[in-house]
């Protein structure tokens, strides 16, 4: 049994492997093409650049090569773990400007996922108890309410009332805990009504199922029998909605980051577009790609934990 | 228990009703009031500008001049349309991507989910202006754009409810029982995903009002003197501070709009579970 | 169980009032300012060129021969003494004792090495045709001629000779601009040592730059401030309210540009300065596009709208009724633009009847606008006033500002508006992008009689002769508009009161080197 397991794993892992390559690929070259094909240059700037010096530098960067060749050239490096240099940012490789932005978005995406986690399933599971009672409903009305306020508008409500008037947080940037709270408060409001709503149905469902009234009868309070039956199967669909949201939220929330003025990798992905920073978008993307695909894999993982019902390695019908 | 169900029904139905009355309410809002109201929504007077609410103006004024009340009317629309576009691309394209790969085969469900992640992982902005290059602004360019990745989350969460509900013993059982793929999806399987496609739905409504706005802002969207609520929050957003109202108007008819939505989902869903018991 | 939980929410509270705000003390040494863009991508001089608060920044890192004071004339700097020859062709150039930060003397061949790397034909410095005015250097740059043959050459250590091409009375301005600043190592893209007032102490990318003072700096002594903090806030509400807090000091262009909302609140406070800069707002016309090619449908466009409306609610600074500033051209032109919609509506119907049209069949004319401040409310006013006034339909077309700058270069756009700023007090700086069809010419206009005046201009030696010369090129610009002028800008901003001592130039540029509180 123990080795058949380990073969269905090892087997199991190569082909997840093999699919990721491919869909890593598929990732570069599409994104490499889209980027060279809608119009614009990198090298735009508000003042008129005289034509020889913009040839010059086209040159340089070996962008009046045929395309063919510019992608070629780029898997080249990519081979030799090479993420090349900014276009904009002249002399500073791609890789740092990742790895010095993302350790900052990062620890305030933990922070704000931290609290939709926990709020989302404190929230959920409160309202999920008050089932058929006005609380329930005032619950949703809150949550929709969330749901309904645009990041831009939360976050500079925050910021407006609690660091302005009331002068508790920081206004703006990034250093000590205090800088954290309220960007991880705005950049977890949307994901915490979010994932308290899908908690909520997927606990309500459940606590309808017969199992439940068998526990029920047995004499098993209302926590007990949300803790030990209900939560795993009602994780199931928070966990779904998990994968993007983990890899989405450690790229950094663009506007939460602009209006906190917090150095992390969320403006790099707007302004390296328009820039026309190329390097920066492939890298870029490749990273969020090794973010995205990871963490997807990793949901599948904690799917066959959460219910091992769901077989992996059979096919089916 | 009678009773107590009795008396909730009356209450769920009190509240669909209330929010069904909201949504009119809207609706009407949207197609009556520009026809209504006192001024057009692209007449610019710059001596009028940045107004608070007062008998002339309803909603006051924007930077240069323009009634906020005609012009949340006319948002209204597009934000109507952008609103009830995504609800139909998640349903049609979403749902039922998830339910195939959910319950197809597991290859195909691996292939179908890694298109997801390669879709996904491509910079959107990348693909929006692609989008601008070829088709040119326009609501029509926005619902496409918005039809390019906002289904993907309704597929994700469907796929992994049907993951979970295909091994269960009711499916195998109508699958023991020969029923074709289709009746056992209707049948069985949408029922028990309807709930969490709400939520889904919800969430993207919202999601498809403010991704609309910022690609209005990029240059994507409706055309200037045209706005949505969106792009009129997005305008009142600098004039938070000193001119609220222009922010404050888009925003609350925002909210009460997804907020009825939600209600009225909510209410239905409840009504049907009802009736399924009954 | 709960009382895990409410020990929990209560350590959750104090951690937070832990960390609340503590009231800072206002250090009289040091500046604190932001820049509202974002950071700066190298602070290499040349790379800085191209970025209002990069020529800043250079002034307070590098120093040049000059320096520009609040009227926009050169003082010297970092040059004892110019001596000019009287064809003013050849500029002899004595360096006062100066130090890098790391003790070495600032020598005349670090001026040459670093401006014949901006010549080379394969680096890649944006602005490297502002130094044209010198003697070889365009073809230098082009590649056709060896870098030995352009007229920069270090006599001594302490000497520099520099022969232009042609006699520019601008030369010495040119000499304040980062890209005329030396370099001590021409092979670093980030230059690790600086000659300036203040030295770079720490650089957190997109975070932070702190400078503090350069100990070796020939003027030392009248350098007051031992800090300056720039911060990278790019939300513009934020800025502001870091302002208003006072973790920031300066507010305004060019370092955080304001939004007219802001502005009218700070004039309610009278807190508010400003300072004129040669930049204009001109609403290009692509004269290659039908039915613009007709002078007299421009004209119509031209005279149909009231400036004031949008110098009074959308922009800063005043109307312009002729295509240059005052600034830069003082000379009355013959006539002003007249604002008069009858007159528009009068050369409208002549550009109908050349182009064999009627208002209905008219096509609809297009504006394309990027996301930048004000732009979109133009463009909107202006379309309400020419359907309103003309009777004709325009359409408004947002484009992202890579695209729509490409569009602008390439001609493929209708209408579309653009701030156009003067390095230098010239009037041929400017007019002589129309003088030649190329990406600088946005309106892809052709106009023979323009191209032989600008030409004369150029070689014209006596100042008298090549003003006059100007003006008349100016009056064909009125004539044919082939783009329509707004505004002259003025820059407004808000600072910390005690602050005193920052030199505003008229490129916008400010220096806070001599600041203080």
């Amino acid at each position: 049994m123990g080795d058949r397991d380990f073969l269905m794993t090892t087997h199991f892992l190569i082909k997840k492997a093999f699919i990721f390559v491919i869909s890593l690929t598929m990732v570069i070259t599409l994104t490499f093409f889209l980027m060279h094909l809608i119009p614009g240059d990198p090298f735009m700037e508000e003042q008129m650049i005289s034509e020889e010096i913009l040839k010059a530098m086209h040159h340089d960067y070996g962008l009046d090569k045929p395309l063919i060749m510019q992608y070629f050239y780029y898997l080249k490096g990519l081979f030799h773990l090479d993420l090349g240099f900014s276009f904009k940012y002249q002399g500073r490789p791609v890789a740092q400007i990742i790895s010095e932005a993302f350790p900052i978005s990062f620890a305030l995406g933990i922070q704000a996922l931290l609290i939709a986690l926990g709020g989302g399933l404190i929230g959920g599971s409160i309202a999920s108890l008050y089932h058929r009672k006005w609380q329930d409903q005032a619950i949703l009305a809150f949550l929709a309410l969330c749901l309904s306020v645009p990041a831009f508008l939360s976050a500079t409500l925050f910021q407006y009332l609690f660091a302005m008037q009331l002068d508790l947080f920081p206004v703006a940037r990034w250093g000590s805990f205090s800088h954290t709270i309220l960007p991880s408060l705005a950049l977890a409001l949307f994901p915490f009504a979010y994932l308290a709503r899908l908690a909520r149905t997927n606990i309500i469902e459940v606590l309808q199922q017969d199992y439940i009234v068998t526990a029920r009868s047995k004499g098993l309070s209302q926590w007990e029998i949300l803790y030990k039956h209900v939560l795993k199967n009602a994780l199931l669909p928070v966990v779904a909605y998990l994968g993007p949201l983990i890899a989405a939220v450690f790229m950094g929330s663009f506007v939460i980051e602009k209006i906190f003025g917090i150095p992390g990798l969320g403006q790099w992905l707007v302004t390296s577009i328009g820039n026309r920073d190329y390097p920066l978008i492939m890298g870029l993307a490749i990273f969020y790609s090794f973010l995205l695909m990871g963490f997807n894999f990793l949901v599948d993982c904690v799917y066959y934990l959460l219910d091992p019902r769901i077989k992996k390695g059979e096919s089916n019908g | 228990m009678g009773k107590c169900d009795r008396f909730f029904f009356f209450k769920v139905n009190s509240t669909l009703v209330f929010s069904l009355c909201v949504l009119s309410a809207l609706l009407i809002f949207a197609i009556a009031g520009p026809y209504l109201a006192l001024h057009s929504y692209d007449e610019t007077n710059l001596a009028f500008k940045n107004l608070s609410p007062d008998s002339r103006f309803w909603f006051g004024t924007d930077e240069l001049g323009r009634d906020l009340f005609t012009r949340c009317c006319v948002g209204a629309r597009i934000s109507l349309i952008v609103a009830f576009a995504a609800t139909f691309i998640d349903l049609v394209l979403g749902v039922s991507y998830g339910m195939i790969s959910g319950y197809g085969s597991q290859k195909m469900d691996e292939w179908m989910m890694s298109f997801i992640d390669i879709l996904q992982s491509i910079p959107y902005l990348l693909i929006v202006i692609l989008l601008i290059v070829l088709m040119g602004p326009g609501l029509i360019t926005v619902i496409c754009a918005l039809a390019i990745t906002g289904w993907m989350n309704m597929a994700r969460i469907v796929r992994g409810q049907v993951l979970q509900l295909k091994n269960q013993e009711f499916v195998i059982a109508a699958e023991a029982y020969g029923a074709s793929k289709s009746r056992i999806i209707i049948r069985h399987l949408l029922p028990n995903v309807r709930g969490q496609i709400i939520v889904v739905l919800m969430a993207g409504i919202s999601t498809a009002l403010f991704t609309e706005a910022f690609l209005s802002f990029l240059g994507l969207g409706v055309q200037a003197p045209v706005a949505s609520w969106g792009t009129l929050a997005n305008d009142g957003l600098l004039a938070l501070r000193y001119y609220p109202w222009r922010i404050f108007f888009p925003a609350f008819l925002i909210c009460l709009t997804i907020l009825s939505l939600n209600l009225i989902g909510d209410g239905l869903r409840d009504l049907f579970d009802e009736r399924k018991k009954i | 169980m709960l009382k895990a939980k409410t020990s929990c929410l209560l350590l959750l509270i104090v951690m937070v009032f832990m960390s609340c705000q503590k009231k800072e003390e206002k250090r009289v040494d040091t500046l604190n300012l932001n820049f509202q863009e974002g950071d700066l991508p190298s602070l290499h001089p040349h790379g800085l060129m191209i970025y209002l608060r990069g020529i800043s920044l250079s002034k307070n890192i590098y120093e040049g021969f000059t320096r520009i004071d609040e009227k926009g004339l050169p003082q010297l700097a970092g040059a004892d003494s110019i001596d000019v020859t009287p064809d003013g062709l050849k500029y002899e150039i004595h360096l006062r004792e100066n130090h890098w930060t790391d003790g070495s003397l600032v020598t005349a061949r670090d001026y040459e090495n670093g401006w014949k790397e901006a010549l080379s034909p394969t680096s890649n410095c944006p602005r490297a045709d502002l130094l044209y005015m010198i003697k070889n250097a365009e073809q230098a740059k082009k590649g056709l001629i060896e870098s030995g043959s352009i007229g920069i050459q270090s006599l001594n250590d302490q000497t520099l000779l520099v022969e232009l091409a042609h006699p520019s009375p601008h030369f010495l301005e040119l000499l304040a601009q980062p890209i005329c600043a030396p370099l001590a190592d021409v092979k670093e893209k980030e230059p690790k040592k600086f000659n300036g007032p203040f030295q770079v102490a720490g650089w957190k990318h997109g975070d932070y730059l702190n400078l503090k003072k350069n100990p070796n700096y020939w003027d030392k002594d009248q350098i007051v401030l031992e800090n300056i903090n720039i911060y990278m806030v790019q939300d513009t509400m934020t800025a502001f309210t870091m302002f208003e807090k006072g973790q920031i000091d300066w507010v305004g262009v060019p370092l955080v540009p304001l939004p007219i909302e802001i502005i009218s609140r700070l004039e309610e406070k009278k807190a508010l300065k400003s300072h004129p800069v040669d930049r204009a707002f001109w609403v290009f016309l692509n004269t290659l596009s039908p039915p613009l090619s007709s002078p007299s449908i421009r004209q119509a466009l031209n005279l149909s709208f009231d400036r004031k409306a949008i110098t009074d609610h959308i922009f800063t600074g005043h109307p312009l009724k002729k295509p240059l500033p005052d600034a830069l051209l003082s000379i009355e032109p013959a006539f002003e633009i007249e604002e008069n919609l009858v007159l528009a509506n009068q050369e409208f119907e002549l550009g109908l009847e050349e182009l064999n049209l009627t208002r209905e069949t008219f096509p609809p004319l297009v504006i394309t606008y990027s996301q930048q401040a004000g732009r979109k409310q133009v463009a909107e006013y202006l379309q309400q006033v020419w359907s309103k006034g003309l009777g004709i339909e325009v359409k408004l077309e947002p484009q992202e500002w890579n695209i729509f700058r490409v569009n602008l270069g390439t001609g493929n756009y209708q209408i579309s508006g653009s701030f156009e700023a003067a390095f230098y007090k010239d009037p041929l700086e400017l007019m002589q992008k129309f003088a030649t069809l190329g990406p600088n010419n946005f309106p892809q206009w052709t106009n023979p009689e323009f191209i032989e005046i600008v030409n004369l201009a150029r070689n014209e030696v006596d100042p008298d002769k090549r003003i006059n010369l100007l003006a008349d090129a100016e009056q064909i610009l009125m004539e044919d508009v082939p783009f329509i002028p707004i505004c002259s800008d003025e820059f407004i901003f808000s600072h910390h009161t005690d602050l005193k001592g920052y030199i505003f130039d008229c490129v916008g540029a400010c220096d806070f080197s001599r600041a203080a509180f």
